[in-house]
């Protein structure tokens, strides 16, 4: 469903993505693991067009992403990026002027999940609340493609089990999520691919079951093994 | 459920579900959940909890029928053919451990007659 | 559209209302003091309120100029460019949020204006004697001006297209200084010397027009440049954001 060709993206002498070639299939939930500056963010925002490649391709259902593929893709920042004279219920209404695939019943469920309500301000969310908000507002699109960057950052441990929830609830066999998060261990059950990668590259992407039957390893085993020896 | 996250999933939810199944928390021919809820309760990925359905299908634990849904077994000679092969296994690792321990299969029987008596006798 | 237009106004609803705010306010104390015969004040109001027209039109049709820079510039891009609109819809509704809403603040200062002027005339007739000087003035600078509905109609095209011009230049300019610099500090500054940079060149442009056209021509020839120029730039601004924008 997601396919990036060779794809590569330069900041004057920094390579953030360097010839990256992933293929992603929908059915899934991938989680793209990295330490800081692997470059996992500069391609989830390759994918909704947020930032351009310096060369390489980034295909959705073997089409250039565009206009028409944000139809059909949903992201997730880890940064707040709301208007901030909005309220709980703007931000819903934005999405639904927006987003064809966007169900406001969805919406009210997932808040009312996440205790947050219609008439809170944007502004004085607590950063754990904004956090909630975003995942309410972008699961509450029935996309093809969910990218969720740092979905629990900032979240209680209670919460997480109602993301997780929430997540899983989102899947199916023809739409592919991707989590990325530094809280490796959160998503080692709900994954069930994981793509590593370093300093802009690809490293490998396995299946994790059968990474588990092969190896005896755990994804978190995995992550440690592939970064800890290139961090001195 | 906490889960070994070294040993594959869908294998431990497998065994989890056959013990609930023993145990009597999962009622014998009771409805279990649909995969999409079962991935929900365990917390896992929803095709692993396809594989567990499809496993425990195949050892004949359970059975999908279509349009209603995947219910367990009720035949109670295959659940207790399930009870013997867990309580077979609980053993075999009960005495691999006292092995480990240095006891023999003699001394281990010793100790678990007294360990026996003494509960009987509180 | 609609809905782009809905979000691009109440971007910048917040100093809009400010103005309003500050209009409503001068035109009470204008009021009170036309009323309570307070000459000082009146004339001091009248100021301020002139000087808040014409600052408060410019600041509207700015402010354009600010949210876009904005929307490139930080994390509130992904709000705008994550949607499935094309660049040339965003654009689009920018330049036409910004048409309408100088349409009405140029109606509600131009009908506020008039009310006061009415008002002032009727409480101090002397003041029809300095608009009888004030026309004899404007006509001895340019036999031609007829204040006539075509003339109207072309000094607004021709204001029309001129802004619409410096809007798409600036739009332009900080597009493609965003984009080249991709976001780094110095990019309002460079935007701003661009935005220079390209104003000469038009205004170059323009002043290719031989006056022996006369004015009225000259306005219509000059309203024909702007226009054409404010769709390049507009139809490259997008192009530009479309295919090289990263935010």
């Amino acid at each position: 469903m997601l396919e990036s060709k060779d794809l590569t993206k330069v900041f004057g002498n920094k390579t953030a993505v360097d010839h990256v070639n992933l293929k992603l299939d929908a059915g899934h939930i991938v989680a793209l693991l990295g330490p800081n500056g692997s470059g996992k963010t500069t391609w989830m925002k390759m994918v909704t067009g947020l930032i351009k490649p310096s060369s390489g391709s980034m295909l959705f259902r073997g089409e250039p992403v565009g206009l028409e593929s944000r139809k059909h893709i949903a992201y997730m920042s880890t940064e707040p990026y709301f208007y901030t004279w909005m309220t709980v219920r703007d931000v819903g209404r934005y999405y639904e002027d927006f987003f064809e695939d966007y169900s406001a019943q969805k919406y009210e469920a997932l808040l009312r999940k996440m205790e947050l309500d219609m008439q809170m301000k944007t502004k004085t969310l607590s950063s754990g609340m904004m956090a909630k908000l975003k995942i309410a507002v972008t699961l509450a699109r029935n996309a093809d493609v969910y990218m969720l960057d740092e979905p629990f950052n900032g979240i209680d441990l209670l919460a997480r089990d109602e993301i997780r929830a929430s997540i899983i609830e989102a899947a199916g066999p023809d739409k592919l999520l991707i989590l990325s998060s530094h809280l490796v261990e959160e998503m080692e059950t709900i994954a069930d691919q994981a793509a590593f990668m370093h300093s802009g590259r690809l490293v490998e992407k396995r299946d994790l079951e059968e990474m588990r039957m092969t190896d005896g390893v755990s994804m978190t085993d995995r992550y440690r093994a592939i970064y800890g020896h290139v961090e001195g | 459920m906490d889960f070994n996250p070294m040993m594959p999933i869908w294998l431990q939810v497998v065994t989890a579900i056959k013990h609930d199944l023993v145990c009597g928390i999962i009622q014998p021919g009771s409805k279990l959940p649909g995969g999409r809820d079962l991935a929900v309760k365990y917390s896992i990925n929803p095709n692993t909890a396809a594989r567990v359905y499809q496993e425990l299908e195949k050892e004949g634990i359970c059975e999908t029928r279509r349009g209603l849904g995947t219910f367990a077994t009720g035949d109670p000679d295959r659940i207790e053919g399930l009870r013997r092969t867990m309580a077979r296994d609980a053993i075999t690792g009960f005495l691999r451990e006292m092995e480990q321990l240095g006891y023999s299969h003699a001394e281990s029987l010793t100790l678990l007659t007294e360990e026996e008596n003494a509960h009987a006798g509180k | 559209m609609k809905n782009l237009m809905k979000y691009e106004f109440r971007k910048t609803w917040g100093t809009k209302l400010i103005i309003l705010g500050l209009t409503v306010f001068l035109e009470v104390v204008f009021l009170a003091a036309l009323f309570l015969n307070k000459e000082d004040i009146t004339g001091l109001s009248a100021m301020l309120l002139t000087l808040l027209a014409i600052f408060g039109i410019m600041f509207v049709g700015i402010q354009s100029v600010i949210t876009l820079h904005r929307d490139m510039n930080t994390k509130q891009s992904y709000m705008l460019f994550m949607t499935p609109n094309s660049s040339y819809k965003i654009l689009g509704s920018k330049m036409l949020e910004n048409g309408l809403s100088l349409i009405a603040a140029g109606v509600f200062f131009y009908a506020l204006g008039f009310l006061d002027i009415v008002l002032l005339l009727d409480r101090y007739g002397e003041l029809d004697q300095l608009w009888k000087l004030f026309r004899q003035i404007m006509e001895s600078f340019n036999a031609e001006l007829e204040l006539n509905a075509r003339s109207i109609a072309i000094f607004l095209l021709s204001m029309v297209s001129s802004w619409f011009c410096t809007l798409s230049t600036a739009y332009f300019a900080d597009i493609v200084s965003t984009a080249l610099l991709n976001g780094k500090r110095m990019n309002g500054l460079m935007s701003f010397a661009l935005f220079i940079v390209l104003s000469l060149v038009t205004g170059w442009i323009q002043r290719q027009i031989p006056g022996s056209v006369g004015v009225t021509n000259m306005l219509l020839i000059e309203a024909g440049i702007s226009l054409i120029l404010s769709i390049v730039m507009y139809y490259f601004s997008a192009r530009l954001m479309e295919r090289s924008l990263s935010v």
